[in-house]
């Protein structure tokens, strides 16, 4: 953090000064604070309060019941499965954006023609909402109607439909094939931030020496992408936690449970079944995650920055 | 050698040719779907429409609320990020440059704010703005906004102004110019490209944010996108009516978008590489 | 110092001005009963809200026409529509909308006793119950004046279908329906469409099964079940769920279930995409607007022992009034009102043949009815038919925990496409009951 040069100790003359500048720190940092203790720092406490309560969210009423909704959540079957579906979903989201969005990374710094026209129709994805999106990958998905279904069926391959929504074999498999074409481009950016960085003199010196692009790409771009694939992997999982529009507009959490995922009951628990406080309980699970993940990212980059 | 060379660039741009196309397809699809009638579209779904037909965006623009909805999500976007550019990078300021032990305090306190997921706090924030009275009105989306961007946002800012070399501010202060005049005057204007990254990461998640606005907000408040979800559920047979909508919807986006294109890349990789 | 002091508190100012700018447009409506009527001084001017659920176009359409022709002959009165469509279940919505303090003044009530027991809803005044044939109670107080009477849910078919597979008359017992759906798909057709992409949609096979094995015999199952006197895993309701089942292993439902919307399935039937539909009558609006040459008809479907079970008891749904407006004598006023606007004879069979609904009034209303509607009836009247309700519907003791549906439609999703049911599902259903009761008791 901060460096302790500061034009307070530069030009500094008296105490009074030295007060004056205090006040104005404070004034400046005061309506952040305010804002945020009042409305993230507060009620944070107060769900980890009323993850103990049996709280219905419409009631005046709210009573403590110990640990009762942290041990019915560990014998729940549900929040097990929705906990399976969350992981399963961020691995894949993880690796396939990452590949994805490195792919088009390379290909965008490297392509000769409209280099800036495929950046941007790469990217645009990432500018839409899930919710519309979610529902136009909905019709191009759907059964009887659906764009891939038509196509199928013009060429003769009706046996070949699959109601991809309402399969679970298929229905996690939807969600996380809109949910890399919206989110790869944003990657992307930053892997070719991360390509843009490398010195092409690395590169010509390989070359002089008679290295291939494969082993130019091995050993002078990769281990160089290290920090941007940090910074990637990590938001890609946060993100991945977080994933909500395209489940809520796409399957509802369905067909039955295949697609619920840990945000998605917290949700559905609290608002839908009346059941806020057992909600809250299960929002729990997901700090501890995102914690986790965050913590871990700190420290690696922490690393790098002393290796830098 | 050459000519290997050049063989590589075409398998390149194809590659980036199909690629672009596949990834543009579903907004394309919902383009031309919005000037097709129902028909049309559960016929012959990848067809070009055969003439323009425009009766759908007819009936949203006088039928439903969408022009209301519109304007909601332009109050919503540009009076958080107004009011998050006015408090967060004078907070940032303020700890970079004071560096005494309590503002390293408060950069973690602020820092901490990241890890914690919106669905954490969301149960209790309600409860907590139907006790002010302020749940139900568009005030309480926007301090939402705001607080929850102060985190992110310090963090940008302050590895931002630590960047800024110190010795300009000296001067000012020599030439008698109070604080908040050298910040405002003189420190603001340098850190226009975090502030531009600030405003497209901020503003895209408020316009297209979904959950929150429609839990928390009265029937004629809604946002774009509240707006166009219900309508799905509502018209989910009539598929001419949700494109409009849908197109609609992303046309501001991608207008904004050719309009601003520098900024954005820029914003996304200066968020993604600091944050 | 003084000068940042008032500077920074002046920015705060702004900042709350543009605050409190962009605050709420609740009052707005208010506002305009003042600008309204100057030449009837003696009528007060009076404004409530309204909240109705829009699943149905029809029905929607027929609420709207009903507000706008009382506002129009009641220029005093404005009323203030809050409903709106949406994929949110109208339990849902109106909780949203309780939250945000726009809890409807008059209002169409599903869940009565939820609301009823949260204080939410006051007792119907005399003067809708004396309009009324027969409204049931729950804790011996009258709370709704039922809009119309239960919608049975039947087979909706397409004659074409029917004539091209060789079916000729309507099935007299649960095997010959079955019959039906074979010869149907031996004549290349799907027989069955199914909404399955909006959860309430299960709600009509599941609970004809539930109410042909369980309900007609027992109307108090529920509290049994949750006294632990029966379970889930007794003969009846496996049979109900295995005969349900065996609509799809055996292949008569449609193969994109799942991913068809209950609005799509008038599109299905008339497109020739399945040959039926098993829903209500408010479908008839629909099925006509999609195609008016489409002809189709219109049957109960027997149970295993050949009686006919339809959910058409009196249920406890219907308009209520808000604990607040109930208080406001001017408004109290003014909804009695439109309920009385609402049930009058001209108004109210307008009502009825739009949405092709059952009358609830003292009052006999007679329209005419498409031969389709005219079937319904017929079977509505007859005295053989047997009444009772879906399981949410029940009340008191009765009372299904609410949240159990919803779940168990899910679960009923989870073993359909996992291709095989078992009574260990059953199980799950039970452990969810006991869950949720104990968890409502836990909130109280």
């Amino acid at each position: 953090m901060a460096n302790a040069e500061t034009i307070h100790a530069a030009s500094s003359k008296g105490l009074s000064r030295k007060k004056k500048w205090f006040s104005y720190s404070v004034l400046f940092i005061l309506p952040s604070f305010i804002l945020y203790t009042l409305f993230v720092i507060y009620p944070t406490l107060n769900s980890i309060n009323l993850s103990f309560t049996s709280w219905d969210g419409v009631s005046d009423k709210i009573h403590y019941i110990g640990l009762d909704n942290f041990v019915e959540m560990f014998h729940s079957e549900r929040v097990y499965n929705a906990l399976k579906n969350t992981l399963i979903l961020s691995v894949s989201l993880v690796v396939l954006e990452n590949v994805v969005a490195l792919l088009l990374a390379v290909l965008v710094d490297q392509v000769r023609w409209f280099k800036s026209l495929f950046r941007s129709v790469f990217y645009f994805p990432v500018l839409l909402s899930g919710i519309v999106m979610g529902f136009v990958w909905t019709i191009i998905f759907n059964f009887n109607f659906g764009v891939i279904s038509q196509l199928l069926d013009r060429m003769g391959l009706g046996d070949w439909k699959i109601d991809w929504l309402g399969d679970p074999n298929y229905a996690l498999l939807a969600i996380i094939i809109t949910t890399v074409w919206k989110g790869s481009g944003y990657y992307m950016i930053i892997y070719l931030a991360g390509l843009q960085g490398i010195p092409p003199e690395l590169n010509e010196a390989a070359s002089i020496d008679g290295a291939n692009s494969w082993q130019k790409f091995r050993h002078i771009t990769f281990p160089l992408l290290a920090g941007a694939m940090t910074v990637s992997v990590m938001l890609s999982m946060i993100g991945a936690l977080k994933i909500f529009d395209q489940i809520a507009v796409m399957t509802d959490g369905g067909p039955g449970f295949a697609t619920e995922t840990l945000t998605y009951i917290v949700y559905k628990v609290g608002f839908g079944e009346l059941r806020q406080g057992y909600g809250t309980a299960m929002s729990m699970v997901l700090f501890v995650l995102i914690l986790i993940v965050s913590l871990i990212q700190i420290k690696l980059l922490k690393k790098r920055e002393v290796q830098m | 050698m050459d000519k290997a060379k050049f063989r590589i660039e075409i398998i390149m741009f194809i590659a980036a040719v199909i690629l672009a196309v596949l990834f543009f397809f579903p907004v394309f699809f919902s383009i031309i779907s919005a000037f097709k009638t129902n028909g049309e579209i559960l016929k012959n779904a990848i067809a070009f429409p055969s003439k323009l037909y425009l009766d759908s965006f007819k009936y949203l623009l006088t039928e439903t609320d969408f022009p209301r909805a519109m304007l909601n999500s332009l109050i919503l976007t540009v009076v958080s990020i107004a009011c998050m550019i006015a408090i967060i990078p004078m907070a940032a300021y303020a700890i970079e440059r004071t560096g005494k032990k309590w503002t390293s305090y408060v950069y973690v306190y602020f820092l901490a704010g990241m890890m914690i997921p919106f669905q954490v706090y969301m149960i209790p924030l309600f409860k907590e703005m139907k006790t002010i009275g302020l749940y139900g009105t568009l005030t309480a989306p926007i301090l939402i906004y705001i607080s929850g961007s102060v985190g992110m946002g310090v963090l940008l800012y302050t590895s931002f102004i630590k960047g800024i070399p110190v010795e300009i501010e000296e001067a000012a202060a020599i030439d008698g110019c109070s604080r908040v005049r050298t910040f405002w005057q003189i420190v603001f204007p340098l850190l226009g490209p975090c502030t531009a990254s600030m405003v497209v990461l901020q503003g895209l998640g408020i316009w297209n944010d979904f959950l929150m606005p429609s839990l928390i907000l009265h029937s004629d408040q809604k946002t774009l996108i509240v707006e166009v979800f219900k309508f799905v559920g509502e018209l989910a047979s009539r598929w001419d009516l949700v494109f409009a909508g849908t197109t609609m919807s992303i046309v501001p986006v991608l207008v904004a978008f050719i309009a601003l294109q520098k900024y954005f890349v820029k914003g996304i990789a200066a968020g993604a590489t600091k944050g | 110092m003084k000068k940042t002091v008032a500077l920074s508190i002046s920015s705060v100012l702004a900042l709350s001005l543009i605050l409190s700018a962009c605050g709420s447009s609740k009052d707005s409506t208010t506002d305009t009963n003042a600008s309204t009527a100057s030449n009837e001084p003696a009528k007060k001017e009076v404004s409530f809200s309204i909240g109705y659920a829009t699943g149905d176009p029809a029905t929607k359409q027929a609420m709207a026409d009903a507000v706008a022709a009382f506002t129009k002959a009641n220029p005093n009165i404005k009323i203030n529509d809050l409903s709106e469509g949406g994929s949110m279940a109208y339990l849902d919505w109106l909780k949203t909308k309780e939250a945000v303090g726009e809890f409807p003044d008059l209002v169409e009530m599903r869940d009565t006793q939820l609301f009823a027991e949260a204080g939410k809803i006051a007792e119907a005044p005399q003067a809708w119950l004396d309009l009324l044939a027969d409204a049931p109670t729950f804790n011996d107080k009258h709370y709704t004046a039922p809009i119309v009477g239960t919608f049975p849910q039947g087979i909706i078919y397409s004659k074409k279908a029917y004539e091209n597979a060789g079916v000729t008359a309507e099935p007299k017992t649960y095997d010959e329906f079955l019959a039906i759906q074979e010869k149907l798909k031996a004549s290349g057709i799907t027989p069955l469409t199914f909404g399955g992409k909006d959860i309430f949609h299960w709600g009509f096979w599941i609970n004809k099964f539930f109410m042909d094995d369980m309900f007609a015999d027992d109307p108090n199952w529920n509290s049994k079940r949750t006294k632990g006197e029966v379970s889930f895993t007794d003969a009846a309701p496996l049979q109900a769920m295995t005969d349900f089942t065996d609509l799809f292993t055996k292949g008569y439902i449609e193969k994109g279930w799942a991913s068809t919307a209950d609005n799509q399935t008038a599109s299905m039937l008339v497109t020739g995409k399945a040959a039926q539909l098993f829903s209500g009558p408010w479908m008839f609006a629909q099925i006509t607007q999609a195609d008016p040459s489409f002809d189709y008809g219109w049957y109960p479907v027997p149970d295993r022992k050949g009686r006919i079970v339809v959910n058409g008891a009196n249920s406890l749904q219907g308009w209520a009034i808000s604990t607040a407006a109930n208080q406001d004598a001017d408004k109290q006023a003014a909804i009695t009102e439109f309920v009385k606007f609402f049930f009058s004879k001209e108004q109210y069979t307008k009502f009825l043949q739009a949405v092709n609904g059952i009358p609830t009034t003292k009052e006999t209303i007679t329209y005419e009815a498409s031969p389709q509607m005219a079937r319904v009836l017929e079977v509505m009247n007859d005295p053989n038919t047997i009444k009772t309700l879906m399981i949410n519907s029940f009340w008191g003791e009765d009372q299904m925990p609410t949240q159990w549906r919803n779940w168990f439609y899910k679960l009923a999703q989870e073993w359909l496409t996992k291709g095989s049911f078992s009574s260990d599902y059953m199980k799950k259903a039970d452990a969810e009951w006991d869950a949720n009761v104990k968890a409502n008791a836990a909130a109280k």
